[in-house]
Order: C-alpha cells, then structure tokens, then sequence
C-alpha cells in the first residue's frame, strides 16, 4: 500500500518538480561548478559554519527552495483531484508519504546540507550542527501542515486568484502581458528565484569592477550567466504558448510580428537587469557600452527561446544546449569581440531559427 | 473553397490522417469519425495551427503557409475541449482575438449577448463550467469575417438554448456566404441545417457518406 502510494506522488509531483525545474537546476550547478572551484567551496563551508550570519544566508536560501518546492506540491495536491483520495488513507501512514515525498523535493539541499553538516561535525562545531538539522527536519515536517489542510479543504479559492479576479474586473491585459500574468500569477517563485539571483550576479561584478583591471569583458560574461539562469522561464514562455495559447497560431499574426512580440515580451522581463545595469553604471564605462551588455543578454535569451522550437524537448533535455551556449559565449567574449557586435548575431542568429522553426514547432507529449 | 492536397499529419512517425486529394465547395460540411480518429487533429491543421504535410488553400488564393495572414483572417476555430489559460476572463479572450480577426465592436457584444455569457464573462476562464468554456470558445468562433468556420465538436456540454443559437447563427452565416466544417463523432442535433456533404474520418483517411435524412 505505501509503496503505491508513494509511487503514485512521485510520479505526479517528484518527477514533474524535476523536470519543470531541470533549466534552474542545471544552470545552478553549471554557475557553481564553473565560477567555484572545490577548494573555494570547502572554504565558503566552513565560513558558513563558522559565522553564524553566512550559515542564516545558507538556511534562508535552502527555505526559499524549500517553500518553492512545497508550493508546486501543494498545487498538484490541489489540482489534482484523484490525490484527495489520500486523505482516507491512516495518518501516520498517510504523513509518512507526504514527508517521503518532500524528502524527494529537498534532495539537491539535502546533499548540499549533508556536506556542510559533514564539515560541521569534522571542526566540532556543534551548534552549527545543531542548527543545520533542526533546518532540515523543519523543511521536511512542515509542509506537511499545509498538505493536510490542502486534503482536508480541497478546492479552496487561492488568494491570488481574488486578486487575479479584481484586476480582470478592472482592466483588460493585452497579449504581450499574458506571460508575464502568467508568470507573477502561476510562477511568482520561479520568477522570484531567477531575478534574485541574475541580480544579485549583476550586483555582485558592479561591486566587483571597479577593484581591479577589469573591462566591458566582465559585464559580458555576466549578461552570458542572466541569459542562461532565464532558461526555466523561457521554457515556460515555450509551455504557455503551446499548452494554453494554441489560439495564437489560429490569429492572422505574421512571423514578423509574432517573431517581434516575443523581443518585447523578452525585454520586458530583462527590464530590472537593464534598470540595475544604468544605475550602477561603472565610471569609465559609458552607457551605450552598457547597454550592449543588455542587448547581448536579450539576444541570448532569443536564441535559447528558438532553439527550444526546433524541435520539442522536455526540460532536463537542455542541458547539452546550455552548456554549448555557455562555452561557445565565453569564448566569443574573452576573444574581446565587441559587445553590440555579440549582440546583433545573437538576434540575428534567434530571427534565423524563429523564422525556420516556429511554423514547424509543436508541442508532442510522449 | 477548400482544398487539401497530399495533406497528411503524423505524430512521432505514426500517421494521424492523410488526405491526398479533398476538393470542398463553399457550404456546410459535417465532418464524422469515433474518438481519436483525428477529426481534431484534421480541424487544428486546416486552422493554421498544426504544422503538416502538403497544402491547404482556401478560395483558390490563399496558402495555409504562404499567406498565412489573410488565410488565417478568414478561417475560424472553435476548438472540442477549449483550453485557455485559467487567470484570462473570457472578455479579455475576445478583445484579444476579435482585435487580430478584425471584428466590429458591435459584433463582439452580439455575440456575447447571443451565447449569454456577459453575467461571466469579467471572471477568469479557470473558474468556469465546462458549458461557460464552450460558449466562449464559440463566440471566438464567429469573430470577424470569416470564409470558413471550423466548429468541432459544437453542441458538446451545452445547453438547449445555446444549442439552438449555436443553429441559428450557423445558418444565418451561411446565408452570408461563410463556410463550415462541423466535426462530431454522434449524430447530432443540427438536422434542420442544410449540409451538402458528409464525411467520414476512418483508416487514417476521409470518406465520403451519402445524404440520408439531412435537408440540402
């Protein structure tokens, strides 16, 4: 009994996390493992466990994965009418697989907790110990109280479903700010995470700029790292278009046009990266140089989204084309090409697939 | 008015349906099959909406794919099982699509009027019945100035009013000149319209039935 029941969750809630969050996932390892290398993350470790301050960043950041992951189960649990049927199961039984599944969800931060806890217990900083378990269990136990009242209170109205209600009373959105709806309404925390950290990226090299020799270079590499951390929402942009707005293909849009609508739906999203960008301006960098920085990242982000048209692919499918696309750009930019340069082969190069490919793009469940 | 040539649709190698010659005069035509015969998938593709094999022209003019843009303002869909984003109303769905297919003001609130669907139409479509999604869906249908109005599936899960609109404003566009291919794995309750020529989705392929029974 157990083993179907967790066999059953797993393949509608652990398996589709996975898959819907192998963009995020994999950019993340690919940031770590290429900016990082294993000594310096030993040593960011054991700062961590060291200093109480860093070790709250630690626990904030593996919370807000742990609320991200929480909520997408929280969804299915919802959505998913058949899963109610959990709820005439016994309650030990029935929390025993709910935490088993959240276990599943946590996994990346269960390891990466694991080795810091490793490291903890090494120094004999039992405190530190101490405080990473207690984070652990807190993120495995309590979503359970929110599953429970999701299976005791099925079909609840959402909040943000009132709110979506009283602006759609209100106003009328127009096409170019369905996604984005979508977004803010569906994905606030994929959203939230992405912006987090392409800002804080972009953040952190203002900070780091004006400390050594650096040049345009490093912005550069920096926009490369924003494109690429885009990649689950542009799949969803990919998802939206072809699950929920089928129509569109129905409306006499030409490619041009369509092709230019989506530059726009892409720029508004980059619009806080182009607005930290002006701000922190560096002194010797002027703003046309900056902006092709931007330019560069928009570009990027055209091109991943048609690629994803050339043919359908599931999300932990990508990973080959994020990797090729981060080295082929790092190349292109430590060559110390010009930036605008960079910037119009990459919207040149994203029209070219657009063109060839979305005509011939579907979305093929297998 | 409509012709499909070498036409066939697959999906991961396997064929749906394959049309090599379909000659359709202007009128209404009642496309038959069981489930999964790929009457939808045949209706998607004629929509401009599924890439496929060969060519679709409409009016001896227009090219699916190479004038995609006017073919596409003269060719209407109302899909089986609507599936529209959940957080959009059905008001803002027919600004949006009566903006691309060029319908009137005066148009849009006719026919929001006519499925009765203004008391709802300010709520997001995620909190509606399956009826209130179908008559949306139908209202899309009708907008603009359509030449050929694909209906699949139109009277499932409505209601005897609606289905008697749905009658009335397919026969009074016909009157108007427009075209439509009404999709339906039973035999359904729209006998009173005139339809010149039935057909049937099987083995992969269309077939051609008698009249029996229908008005012409």
């Amino acid at each position: 009994m157990m083993a179907i029941l967790t066999n059953v969750l797993t393949k509608t809630i652990v398996k589709p996390f996975y898959r819907q969050n192998a963009g995020l996932l994999a950019m993340v390892f690919l940031i770590a493992g290429s900016f990082l290398r294993a000594v310096e993350h030993i040593t960011l470790a054991e700062v961590a466990i060291r200093t109480h301050f860093v070790l709250a960043i630690y626990a904030g950041i593996w919370m807000l994965y742990g609320f991200h992951t929480t909520r997408f189960a929280a969804r299915v649990l919802n959505d998913e009418t058949i899963l109610h049927h959990l709820r005439l199961i016994p309650r030990p039984m029935q929390w025993v697989v709910l935490v088993f599944t959240q276990l599943q969800l946590l996994l990346p931060v269960l390891i990466y907790a694991g080795f810091v806890a490793t490291l903890a217990i090494k120094a004999g900083l039992w405190l530190s110990l101490t405080a990473i378990l207690l984070t652990m269990m807190l993120l495995a136990t309590w979503p359970l109280l929110w599953y429970t009242y999701i299976l005791r209170h099925p079909a609840t109205e959402r909040l943000s479903g009132n709110i979506g209600s009283w602006f759609s009373q209100r106003f009328t959105t127009p096409y170019l700010f369905f996604f984005l709806r979508y977004l803010l309404s569906r994905q606030p925390v994929l959203l939230f995470l992405t912006k987090t950290g392409t800002l804080l990226v972009l953040l952190g090299l203002t900070a780091l700029y004006p400390t050594d020799d650096y040049d345009l270079r490093l912005f550069g590499l920096g926009g490369l790292l924003v494109a690429l951390a885009h990649i689950t929402i542009i799949y969803r942009l990919y998802q939206f278009e072809h699950e929920s707005l089928v129509l569109y293909r129905n409306l006499p849009v030409s490619l041009a046009q369509r092709l230019f609508r989506y530059m726009i739906q892409t720029a508004v999203l980059l619009l806080p990266e182009a607005i930290l960008l002006i701000r922190y301006l560096p002194q010797d960098q002027s703003l046309w140089a900056i902006l092709s920085v931007w330019a560069f990242t928009h570009s990027l982000v055209m091109v991943q989204f048609s690629l994803l048209l050339r043919r359908h692919r599931l999300p932990d499918e990508l990973f080959p084309t994020l990797f090729w696309l981060l080295i082929g750009g790092f190349f292109t930019i430590m060559y110390q090409l010009p930036v605008w340069l960079l910037a119009m082969t990459g919207w040149l190069a994203a029209s070219g697939l657009f063109m060839r490919y979305y005509p011939r793009s579907v979305w093929e469940t297998r | 008015m409509l012709s499909l040539t070498n036409f066939a649709k697959s999906y991961h190698n396997r064929l749906i349906i394959q049309v090599p010659d379909w000659q359709l005069p202007t009128g209404i035509h009642w496309i038959k099959g069981i489930n999964g015969s790929g009457k939808t998938t045949l209706f998607r593709s004629i929509a401009g909406m599924l890439p496929f094999d060969g060519q679709i022209v409409l009016n001896g003019q227009w090219d699916c794919e190479k004038q995609a843009v006017p073919y596409r303002l003269r060719v209407n869909y109302s899909e089986a099982e609507p599936t529209f984003p959940d957080f959009l109303t059905a008001w803002e769905l027919i600004q949006w699509v009566g903006a691309a297919k060029q319908a009137s003001a005066s148009q849009r609130g006719e026919l929001i009027d006519a499925f009765g669907i203004r008391e709802f139409m300010k709520t997001p479509v995620g909190t509606y019945s399956s009826g209130m999604l179908k008559k949306t869906s139908l209202v899309l249908g009708f907008l603009g100035n359509p030449v050929l109005i694909l209906l699949d599936e139109p009277l499932v899960t409505l209601d005897q009013q609606a289905t008697e609109t749905v009658s009335r404003l397919i026969r009074r566009y016909h009157e108007q000149g427009v075209s439509f291919l009404l999709s339906s794995h039973q035999d359904f309750n729209l006998s009173s319209l005139p339809v010149q020529s039935v057909w049937r989705v099987q083995d992969q392929t269309l077939m051609q039935e008698p009249l029996t029974g229908l008005p012409r």
